[in-house]
């Protein structure tokens, strides 16, 4: 089981390189990481995942950008709106991860848009990044969404993704105060590590079709 | 005032956290005001009463808090939520847990890593760089608009080298 970072900005985003964050990634506890990034991927010990971040108005936006993806990208990721516009996105082929749900309204995901994203298999990100960065009214808030995030993933059981939201090298956590972190929404420890290996699970699913006998 | 006996103390717990970054060497009572924010904004004023945290050590780039037995997850939660300031940012992470200070300062000693500091030139400004033994590069340029920092590794630190926009002088001043 592979523990992975679900996303982390690395320079030109942000003040560290794409090796220094592999580096910090591997002894913090992590197997792998998905960096939005353009520059090729380096050969490391820490297994890099291209990112690719899709943020867009409509949802025939989102559509016709995910026509232009390129083919080498491992994880295709939206940000997500309002109720409307997650319930189409989340019916699309080819997004993996549903990213920013702390930064939309409470009712942006509902009982039917996470039936959706059960049956396509698509994953909703955890950022930690507001979680350590914020304080005050918009740290609460953000609480209360992930915490709502939960009791739907406990109903419908789509995948979770945790991500540091990692800028720089000081921004990213361990696996350890991942877990802690996410015991502030009462997140279990194993539903913790069970969301950071997801996205082997959730990048695997469009190989060939294969005969089985 | 005399000391309680043992056995009316309250039991302690203390947590090692390592400073990322290495060079940036605060003095504990520097350090106590950035950890007492992070616990009370996270939990608030009573847990940090019931907490009685301190810092009973900080040297070398590793600091040990103390907090009472039962409340040291919640410590460790808070912990890492420090971000230390816009101009001086930092944080701290959690390598282990004891119950008694001489366990984790044996464990310092098996943690620490060579650190070397030089003064470069990079495109033109003149900056600190401290390297470490495990291949990490920290870059530092001091202005007077505060500090501007590049965290890499040696081989970005030589491919950047080779690269014609970038110039480094490693040979030093």
């Amino acid at each position: 089981m592979t523990l992975s970072d679900a996303c982390i900005h690395p320079y030109p985003d942000g003040d560290s390189t794409l090796r220094r964050m592999a580096l910090e990634a591997k002894e913090l506890g992590f197997g792998s990481c998905v960096a939005l990034t353009t520059q090729p991927i380096p050969v490391l010990p820490l297994k890099l995942i291209r990112g690719i971040l899709i943020r867009e108005e409509t949802a025939k936006r989102v559509s016709t950008a995910l026509r232009r993806v390129p083919a080498e990208s491992g994880v295709v990721m939206v940000e997500a709106g309002e109720s409307g516009f997650n319930r189409a996105v989340l019916s699309l082929r080819g997004i993996h991860v549903l990213k920013g749900i702390a930064r939309t309204p409470q009712t942006s995901l509902d009982h039917v848009a996470a039936r959706t994203a059960a049956d396509h298999n698509i994953a909703v990100d955890i950022d930690l990044y507001p979680l350590v960065h914020e304080r005050g009214m918009v740290r609460q808030k953000v609480l209360q969404r992930y915490e709502d995030l939960l009791v739907l993933h406990r109903r419908f059981r789509f995948p979770l993704t945790i991500s540091s939201g990692a800028r720089s090298i000081l921004d990213q956590r361990s696996v350890r105060d991942m877990v802690l972190l996410c015991s502030l929404f009462r997140m279990s420890a194993d539903e913790v590590r069970r969301a950071l290996s997801s996205v082997e699970e959730i990048t695997g699913r469009h190989g060939p079709v294969q005969v089985v006998r | 005032m005399r000391p309680r006996p043992p056995s009316l103390r309250f039991k302690r717990r203390y947590i090692l956290v390592e400073l990322v970054p290495r060079w940036y060497v605060p003095d504990g009572r520097d350090l106590y005001p950035f950890i007492i924010e992070a616990i009370c904004s996270l939990f608030g004023d009573t847990v940090v009463a019931e907490m009685q945290p301190a810092v009973v050590f900080c040297e070398h780039g590793f600091a040990i808090v103390r907090c009472r037995r039962g409340t040291e997850l919640k410590l460790g939660t808070a912990l890492a939520t420090v971000t230390g300031t816009s101009d001086r940012p930092f944080t701290l992470r959690g390598h282990a847990t004891s119950g008694t200070i001489l366990a984790l300062k044996r464990k310092v000693q098996a943690l620490l890593t060579a650190m070397e500091e030089r003064i470069c030139t990079v495109t033109g400004h003149t900056c600190n760089v401290c390297c470490y033994d495990n291949q990490k590069v920290d870059v530092i340029e001091r202005g007077i608009k505060g500090q501007h920092l590049v965290f890499l590794t040696e081989q970005d630190s030589e491919e950047m080298e080779c690269n014609r926009n970038t110039r480094w002088d490693m040979t030093g001043q």
